[in-house]
């Protein structure tokens, strides 16, 4: 998480346990620190938290407040002097059956939901389920806000209320995608789909060619996605040329060049390999 | 600074492959050398060049593995291959998210799956082909000494792995190990 807490050293209490913060941590990072279990769906630390998916809610009050407690987003909160809070309270159990009961509506299809809404004892939405099931997606967001971070900001919400979705410009394909499939890799129901077949991967409904080792034709990663990161990574393209396999080899050959010697490497930071060099170069000589 | 090294010494290596035995169990809990992190390329002792016949002979009679050929353990020996821990790491470079850190303590670059999103572009940014894709667990794999505890190291009978401390190891000048700045 890029949010770093600068304030002082204060003593929570998160279920009865006394638990050491910073001011402006969020409540979420401070409870899993202490191995306190609250369930977050939009959460991933490659983002900053967005608040949107609501699963980890819990109870706030203080000693001070008299009584009054509310509910917040444990992802987005920051922790302040005194708070109390309460992960699995009558109220916040409450809020996230009402939470499982709406998705379990909008996705009736989706495994993940049904499971989900099972452990909170639903089987059956309370509400009038969707009358086509539009897609698994739960709008929790977190597929737009990493990829926005990757760089490409390919996807994002469009439409409202119940046509609200995913997608590319005007519901298309995405001009902006790269074919990395993060997204995909990220999405907590697993409803954005990737295809491979014949050196291609098509998500978003936009083909992509797949990168393949030019000796010995595997796949990993698309083209536009090489190209992409490996500019901003500053790598030239020289370095997609072979697969992991076929790299490894041409090191144990280069480094063989010159049997005999010792191979040093690793654990040092500065004195090992740099890695813009033939691998050859990395074997020591006397 | 870390105070401990890995040092490879190519010469030792007999491919009896346990480093990459010991890798696989420790890290993906099973014996499958193909999931390790490191990698053993078997290559023909000096005494049983490829091309001779008996190598010939050798080479027919064996099972091909994982599309490579491996010449009689006994009669072979190996070059080892793994993470160099880069310096200016591509890896490092490619990452968006910031999911591959250096550690303090050992110096090797580690990955923190909580960080990661599976772009895979860490694979193929290495130059050496030390980044890889576990598929069984559908992360990105790359050696991380173990935190500390490289297995390899303590499985090789040979000592072509070795892990030391800095101080007892006859370092060449960071120029020449390096192949010169
Ligand atoms: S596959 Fe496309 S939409 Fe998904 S994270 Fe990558 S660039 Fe963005
Ligand atoms: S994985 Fe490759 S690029 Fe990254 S530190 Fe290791 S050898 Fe260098
Ligand atoms: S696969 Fe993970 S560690 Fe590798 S570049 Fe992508 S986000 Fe970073
Ligand atoms: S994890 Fe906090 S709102 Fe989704």
């Amino acid at each position: 998480m890029s949010h770093e807490p600068s304030g002082r050293v204060v003593k929570i209490e998160i279920d009865g346990r006394v638990v050491e913060a910073r001011t402006g941590e969020f409540l979420l990072a401070v409870a899993r620190r202490a191995g306190i279990d609250i369930p977050a769906i939009c959460q991933h630390e490659a983002v900053d938290p967005a608040g949107n998916c609501r699963m980890c809610l819990v109870e706030i009050t203080k000693a001070s407040w008299d009584g009054w407690s509310r509910l917040v987003t444990a992802c987005l909160y920051p922790t302040e002097q005194d708070l109390i809070v309460k992960t699995h309270s009558a109220p916040v159990i409450e809020a996230r059956t009402v939470l499982c009961d709406l998705w379990l509506a909008r996705c009736p299809d989706s495994a993940y939901v049904q499971k989900l809404a099972a452990e909170f004892g639903i089987e059956k939405t309370s509400y009038q389920p969707a009358a086509v099931p539009t897609d698994q997606c739960i709008l929790c967001g977190l597929c737009i806000r990493v990829c926005e971070k990757l760089g490409p900001a390919a996807i994002y919400t469009v439409n409202r209320g119940g046509r609200k979705k995913v997608a590319g410009p005007f519901e298309g394909p995405p001009p902006d995608c790269i074919g990395c499939a993060a997204c995909a890799e990220v999405c907590p129901t697993s409803c954005i789909t990737v295809a491979e077949r014949d050196g291609t991967r098509t998500i978003w409904d936009k083909e992509f060619q797949l990168l393949a080792c030019t000796t010995c034709g595997r796949t990993l990663v698309t083209i536009e996605e090489a190209r992409y990161f490996g500019r901003k990574g500053g790598l030239g393209e020289s370095y997609y040329q072979l697969c992991d396999r076929c790299k490894r080899l041409q090191t144990a050959q280069q480094a063989t060049k010159v049997a005999g010697l010792p191979l040093t490497v690793g654990g040092l930071g500065e004195a090992s390999g740099r890695p813009f060099r033939s691998p050859g170069s990395l074997t020591t000589s006397r | 600074m870390p105070d401990m090294i890995f040092v490879v010494d190519v010469a030792r290596c007999s491919a009896c492959q346990k480093c990459e035995i010991a890798c696989a169990v420790h890290n993906v809990k099973e014996m499958n050398a193909a999931r390790a992190r490191i990698a053993i390329f078997p290559r023909p002792s000096p005494e049983f060049r490829a091309g001779s016949a008996r190598w010939g002979e050798a080479r027919r009679a064996l099972p091909v593995e994982g599309g490579r050929e491996s010449p009689p353990l006994n009669e072979a020996s190996g070059t080892p291959v793994t993470c160099l821990q880069c310096d200016d790491a591509g890896c490092v470079r490619v990452c968006q998210v910031g999911a591959l850190q250096r550690s303090p303590t050992t110096g090797a670059i580690e990955i923190d799956h909580a960080h990661c999103v599976r772009c895979k572009m860490c694979v193929p940014a290495c130059p050496f082909g030390n980044m890889t894709w576990d598929e069984p667990l559908r992360q990105v794999a790359k050696c991380d000494l173990c935190h500390g505890m490289p297995q390899c190291a303590l499985a090789c009978p040979t000592g072509a792995l070795k892990y030391r401390p800095v101080s007892e190891v006859a370092m060449p000048a960071i120029g020449t190990a390096c192949g010169g700045r």
